[in-house]
Parts: C-alpha cells; structure tokens; sequence
C-alpha cells in the first residue's frame, strides 16, 4: 500500500495499517507527536483505530509556525 | 528553600524566586499538562470589520478586516483576558481544531488546566495585519482596483500590527488585558504593546525577542525576499500587477528553507538529521542527480526542508511573507525613542522575558538588553534563559512545553 508519508511516498506492507502501526514501523513514537492524515488532526486516542488507505497523506509533525 | 527549575538557568531572579516561591507553598497540586492533543476542541474563526486604520506611514488602510479565534470565557468583570501574539507565520488560530480538522500551534500550552488555562482566562488570539490567514493583507481585494493588493500593500510595522490588535481588543469589549504573549515577532509585539499601551495590559510575556533585529538577521530575510523576488511568476509593480495571481515559481519554498535554518540549531540538525540520507542508489550512495535533472533532495536535512518549504507554499503568501519580514527588519524600538531606557520609561505591566540558550537569531545577549534596560528603571522585570537544544522555535518544540508550561502559569498567576 502507498501511503504519501511526511510528504514522500512510502510503502507499507498489508491491510488495516494504522496509525499506531506507522508510528511502530517508523521509529517516530514520542508523546509530543502530532498525527495528521489528509490534512485533519487525529485524537491520539484515536490512533489504533485509524486506518490508513491507499494514498492517504500521513505526517506526524510539529506545527512550529515559527519566525 | 525553593530551588531554581533544574536544567534551566535563571539569571536576575530575584523577582523569580519570588514567584517561585508562592508557587512552591501553594497546596493545590500542579498539574503538568503540556500536549498538543486538540483537547479544547472545536473551535472556529471569527471576523471583525472595521472602517481601516491609519498607519505609522500616514496613509490609510481600509476597509481592514481581522481574523481571530477566542477560547474560554470572559468574565463579568472583563479582567481575565490573555492575548496571544504569533509569529512570523503564524495565525489566529493558536489552540483546539478548527472547522478545517487542524490542530492549533500552541494547543500544547493553551487549553484547559494547560499552561495558559481557558477554565480560567478569555484567550484571543488574531491574524497580524499583513498576513494572508483572514486579516487584512496582501491578497485582500484593494478597494480602489477590485484587484488584491499583492506587492502594492503599504509597508506596515509592528506598531500598525499592535494598533490593529488594540482595535480587536477594545471591539471586544475589553479595557484592559490580563496579559499579552508571544514568541519570536510575537515577543517584539508583546515588548510594542508594553510600550505604547501601558493601561491597557497588566502583565507582558516576551518571548525569544528583541527590541531590534540584528544585521544578521535582516540579512538572512533579504535572502529570503530575494528568492520571492527572483520568481518569475510574480509581478513587480502595481502596473503590471495584472492577473499574474498564481504560485509557479518556489521563491516562497526557498525563502521558508532558509528562514527554517535559522529557527533549528546545529545541535537539533545534528541531532535529527545527521548526515542520513534519505533518497540513496544500491550502494547507500547517489550517481545521478535524478528526475529532471532536478535533485530529489538526498540527504534527509534537504529532504525535511523541501517538504516544509512545499508545505508552506500550499498555505502562504509570498506578499505576505515580504511585508511582514520587513516590519520584523525595520523593528527598533532604540531608533523610535532614542534609546530603550525611553521606550521603556512609561511601561506599567509586569514582564517576563524568556530567552533559549541555542537560539543564535535572538540571542540571550538581545533578550539581556531588554532585562537591563528595564531594570534600570527599576520596572517588574523577571527574566528566565531556558536550556534546550532546538534554536529558535524552542517555544513551539513539544519537548519544551512543560517548562514553558510551569513558567508562563507561575507568572500568571502571580499577576493582579
């Protein structure tokens, strides 16, 4: 499955992937995460039950508007 | 005898250690809430209209519209209202999720039993003047060619920006602010408002500021802007202004790397980057530079950049981006009163000032020439330098928010 992660995309083996499992598979699971898909917030509670589909935009991120 | 936070040093403390104190004898228990988790819940933004405004140029500006979101209550006696004050690319909307499913870029110190506690404060938090996210700006349509504005908006400063958020405030209702805080071109508005509205603040928080940018960092703006100036999609002059309204070129992409260089640290790019790479050949190394002979960004560092330089351009606007780097670069608050001791002479709110000891773009030394000054005048000042790695954009940094989180309550709460 293509998944269009943190702006590149990236391949994720099987089906129901979610949030929780990127967030395994990537290394990328401290507790200040910000999880977006498609441009939309998700609830950390929420993360093992989000499943990422064919082409989805997942970044975890930081909204540091700085400057 | 209550000890200083451990890892943050803490200079000129005496009133610090003051608030540490009632902090440390209070019997409530401290919560240490401090996570982006959108935990004030939907929000939406809201508009003022207004006639216009004249600016510190003599010209006038309008009609002027003003973005902004408010999170809590206000209470009947108008007195608990924090205003917060964004940064070069910030918005209004600074906590909770808006209607479009994003998440607010200070949820993790904004919200309930957070840093700043919306049970307990009227938080407001608007678009600056010359921004492109609601407020009046470049992209707004110019009342007298029914075209937007693009690069004919009038040179604003920081003083127009405060003069419109003092207009948003008074629209509200309010007399006079519990606080105003922010980070970056927020701190120096902070620093502006202490200034030039003495009664109408009680408290200031000025954060990873100075009272005037150094040479340094005009510099790294005027390469931003000439990155936006170099694209050739976009006019020049009014004349030509035409209907060339759309992003081909990447000025703004570079610019916004460049300007993200300056908020990281080395240690941070070291850190989180190293030399890894992110696009590699068989053999961990690259011998083409590939598509299009266009690179496709080989080490992760040029990889992170790209995408936040991408993401910027689906969000801002490079006219924008022009006029509100140069009122950050034509900010000096020493040039407009003589020296800082003048501008600081009327000041009556109590202030903190907060400084990173690995932001190299507003350095400690800056945020020290504000605690002198106003020392010297024997003003409230408390004054706190922060240990932590990430540049710049330490206040924004998850990993920096619970200390920032335990200061900004302590100061609060300290203020009547």
């Amino acid at each position: 499955m293509k998944v269009i992660f943190n702006g590149f995309t990236e391949e994720f083996d099987g089906s129901n992937v979610t949030i929780r499992d990127i967030l395994n598979i990537t290394n990328e699971d401290d507790p200040g995460v910000i999880v977006e898909v498609n441009g939309r917030f998700v609830y950390r509670k929420d993360f093992t039950t989000t499943i990422i589909m064919e082409g989805d935009r997942v970044e975890f991120i930081h909204p540091s508007f700085g400057g | 005898m209550p000890a200083a936070p451990i890892g943050n040093r803490v200079r000129h403390g005496i009133r610090l250690r003051v608030f540490w104190k009632e902090r440390m004898e209070s019997t409530e228990p401290i919560k240490e809430y401090a996570d982006s988790d959108g935990r004030y819940g939907p929000v939406k933004t809201q508009y003022a209209d207004f006639d216009g405004i004249e600016l510190e140029s003599g010209a006038f500006l309008g009609p002027l519209r003003v973005a902004y979101e408010t999170y809590g209550t206000l209470s009947p006696k108008r007195d608990n209202a924090v205003l917060v004050l964004h940064a070069l690319s910030g918005d209004a909307h600074v906590a909770g999720i808006n209607e479009k499913g994003r998440i607010g870029w200070w949820d993790a110190l904004i919200g309930p039993e957070k840093g700043i506690d919306t049970d307990k404060y009227f938080v407001i938090c608007s678009n600056c003047l010359g921004g492109c996210i609601g407020t009046t700006g470049p992209p707004s349509i110019n009342p007298a060619t029914g075209k937007p504005y693009g690069r004919s908006f009038p040179l604003i400063t920081m003083g127009d920006m405060v003069n419109v958020q003092a207009l948003l405030v008074k629209h509200l209702g309010i007399d006079r602010l519990h606080n105003v805080i922010g980070g970056s071109m927020g701190g120096t508005q902070a620093l502006e408002w202490a200034v030039r509205y003495p009664d109408m603040i009680r408290s200031a928080i000025v954060i990873a500021a100075t009272a005037r940018l150094s040479p340094q960092g005009i510099a790294f703006n005027w390469v931003g802007r000439n990155a936006i100036y170099s694209d050739p999609a976009r006019p020049c002059t009014e004349s030509d202004q035409g209907d060339a309204y759309q992003k081909v070129g990447r000025g703004l992409a570079v610019a916004r790397m460049i300007g993200h260089i300056t908020y990281l640290s080395e240690d941070t790019m070291e850190a989180k980057f190293g030399r890894k790479r992110a696009l590699k050949d068989v053999d961990g190394y690259r011998y083409s530079l590939g598509e299009n002979g266009k690179e496709g960004g080989e080490f992760e560092v040029e990889s992170y950049l790209e995408h936040q330089g991408s993401t910027f351009m689906e969000r801002f606007d490079e006219d924008s981006y022009v006029v509100i780097t140069k009122a950050i670069d034509r900010f000096d608050l020493e040039a407009a009163h003589g020296d800082l001791v003048s501008a600081f002479r009327n000041i009556r709110a109590k202030m903190l000032v907060l400084s990173y000891t690995s932001d190299w773009l507003y350095p400690t030394s800056m945020s020290l020439t504000i605690v002198r000054a106003l020392q010297s005048l024997n003003k409230h000042v408390s004054f706190v330098e922060l240990d932590l790695p990430y540049g710049h954009d330490s206040f924004l940094v998850s990993a920096g928010m619970p200390t920032l989180t335990r200061i900004v309550r302590g100061f609060l709460n300290g203020v009547v």
